[in-house]
């Protein structure tokens, strides 16, 4: 398997920025002439600021989610490379002797 | 807010409804701006992170960006309503005023006072069908959590968003989780549980592993880890309660409790034998424990798959009679190995999830009903796993005796996607159900019954069920009586009435015995293979 954390770190980054530019823009209408759309006019709104808000959280948690899979195959690189360290190479062991 | 009257129905501020709706269409904007993101990351990695785990997340963000996409489009429908609302007002407002300043309208007040309630008119319409398309845009795309489940919070309402609560949940948060996940359909389990990382689902499987082992809709790979992880434990308690119980003076004169802890103890002997060292899939043939109910007095309910479900071409169900358990399932092995015929495109499941019924239950059908709806379950859960992985694939059921009425019941009760049945010395099927309600094409809707079978027949006629050979009940009826096939080949005639021996030199001349004529068409059969069955 092939993995390239840093290239999975860049784009949880990128990912993350992306949603961090996302803003809602006031959407209120100051005079619609009409009590009846005029309510509808505030529920659209706070819909569409939840609805902006529900995507924004979502592209974060898919940054989240490389970040921590780039994480899981550090950690499973630096455990091997622990492990390597930890054994007496054939050199080291020739010369003990 | 302005309220327009009767008098004065051209109220409100177009340009600032204006505004509004062009900001909403800035706003679809920036969604498509993340809908681009999210399907553009997948492919951006495709070089660079090949694994599992890439695969679920890259799929979680296509479908995350397919929902925003739908949000987008449902933002844009706001802003159109919007714009067609400003032009309506206007148009309303400007003809309001031509006839204020219009004079043959000032010396005609009555003919005024009409078109205003005409103009009234049209704006109610118009405000009416406004709040509508509203509400129709935001009942369309409201965003939702993939499921319905109690006490998610809002940021795992994605699909990414779910797979990344899923992984930082402790072991005790991830236990409530997966006991919320088993009230879920099979197809949702599925669906979730494929957008789930390799060490989310690891985690989650160790934190419950009695429910992962048994939820319908988990690959059942999956299904045969957790399962397994738990023989060692279940065999130790029950151990400990065996010598406990010899010194419970409580329990003096309870041979019947004692004996239900010993044949316990058996049962997940044999299992731990079998799977223990958790190389069951690596065997040949593969073999998996893809389901372990322990909540039961005695031997554990379980059910063995010989043959990869998860991958399988051609997969059988094969439900035993009378007096099975996991205790007889070194004998019944040997008829799933018979029937798995060696192909790596088949699978066979020996179903031992039901208590089966002794000499005297074996006439009443309330035991049949227990193992009918657990049947039917496991079905419908072959069923989403399968469609979940986009493989299409045989599904056949086969019953033996007392587990024909097993059959019967659960493929009576609702459809469940089978492509063929075989009703092997059946003891009877309840009454009211026949070849063509089970669901199945009743051209393959199979029955045997061998001549020298008395038992089947007792059965029958001891609990006043029907024959599923007799003509009338619509199965098609072939051989189990030996036969010499067209190229010299013998088959050899069933005896008697058991599905298997009692060792491999005893299996022959039973119905599931090598080289019987029944073995041979029953294997037909599961492959779809219907010319070469014999009568």
């Amino acid at each position: 398997m092939h993995v390239d954390t840093t290239a999975i770190r860049e784009l949880a980054y990128a990912l993350d920025a992306v949603g961090s530019s996302s803003r809602v823009e006031n959407t209120a209408i100051s005079d619609c002439g009409s009590a009846l759309v005029g309510q509808a006019a505030h529920s659209a709104s706070r819909w569409w600021s939840a609805e902006l808000h529900w995507a924004t959280a979502t592209i974060h948690a898919a940054a989240a989610g490389a970040r921590m899979a780039a994480t899981a195959w550090e950690d499973t690189d630096n455990a091997i490379t622990g492990a390597a360290l930890a054994l007496p190479s054939p050199r080291v062991g020739a010369v003990a002797r | 807010v302005t309220q327009w009257t009767e008098t004065h129905p051209g109220a409100g501020d177009a340009t600032s409804i204006r505004h509004a709706a062009m900001r909403y269409r800035a706003g679809a904007d920036q969604l498509r701006h993340l809908v681009r993101a999210l399907n553009g990351g997948p492919d951006q990695l495709a070089s660079v992170w090949i694994a599992n785990d890439s695969a679920a997340w890259s799929s979680n963000c296509k479908a995350d960006a397919g929902s925003i996409a739908r949000s987008a489009s449902s933002v844009d429908e706001v802003a159109s309503a919007w714009l067609a609302y400003a032009e309506g007002v206007e148009s309303i407002a400007t003809r309001e005023r031509r006839l204020r300043t219009d004079p043959a309208s000032a010396a005609d007040e009555s003919h005024t006072r009409l078109r205003l309630n005409e103009l009234a008119d049209e704006r109610l319409g118009l405000d009416r069908l406004t709040t509508a398309r509203l509400s129709a845009a935001m009942r369309a795309m409201r965003s939702r959590p993939p499921f319905d489940v109690a006490g998610l919070p809002q940021s795992a309402w994605s699909m990414s968003g779910f797979a990344v609560y899923a992984a930082t949940l402790s072991i005790k948060d991830a236990a409530l989780l997966m006991a919320q996940l088993s009230a879920l359909p099979p197809d949702r389990v599925a669906d979730l549980w494929s957008r789930l990382s390799h060490t989310t689902r690891r985690q989650l499987t160790e934190s419950a592993p009695e429910i992962v082992g048994n939820l319908e809709g988990i690959p059942y790979a999956d299904r045969d880890l957790a399962n397994v992880s738990r023989l060692r434990d279940l065999q130790a308690e029950t151990l400990s309660a065996i010598e406990s119980s010899r010194l419970d003076p409580r329990l003096l004169g309870r041979a019947d409790l004692l004996a239900a802890l010993l044949e316990r103890f058996a049962a997940l002997t044999f299992l731990r034998d079998q799977f223990g060292d958790g190389d069951g899939p690596q065997a040949d043939p593969p073999q998996f424990l893809i389901n372990l109910d322990s909540s039961v007095q005695g031997p554990p309910l379980a059910s063995l798959a010989v043959g990869d479900l998860d991958t399988a071409a051609n997969a059988t169900w094969f439900v035993p009679g009378m007096n099975s358990s996991v205790l007889e399932a070194e004998d019944y092995l040997r008829l799933t190995v018979n029937l798995y015929d060696r192909d790596p495109d088949n699978a066979v499941v020996l179903f031992l999830n039901y208590t089966s019924p002794g000499a005297l239950g074996v006439l009443a059908d309330a035991r049949a009903l227990d193992g009918a709806a657990r049947l039917g379950e496991m079905l419908d859960g072959y069923h989403a796993t399968r469609e979940q992985g986009e493989v299409p694939a045989r599904l056949n059921v086969i019953g033996h005796s007392y587990g024909t009425a097993v059959v019967a019941l659960a493929l009576n009760a609702s459809d469940r996607h089978v492509n063929s049945v075989s009703l092997v010395a059946s003891a009877g099927i309840p009454d009211g159900i026949d070849a063509r309600g089970l669901h199945v094409d009743p051209s393959h809707v199979y029955a045997t019954l061998a001549p020298s079978d008395g038992i089947a027949r007792l059965g029958q006629s001891g609990s006043g069920r029907q024959d599923p050979t007799a003509q009338s009940w619509g199965a098609v009826v072939f051989g189990s009586d030996g036969e010499v096939l067209p190229d010299g080949t013998r088959l050899d005639p069933v005896q008697g009435h058991n599905a298997i021996g009692g060792n491999e030199i005893d299996d022959r001349y039973r119905y599931f015995g090598p080289n019987t004529e029944s073995l041979v068409n029953i294997i037909a059969i599961s492959k779809g293979e219907h010319t070469l069955v014999t009568r």
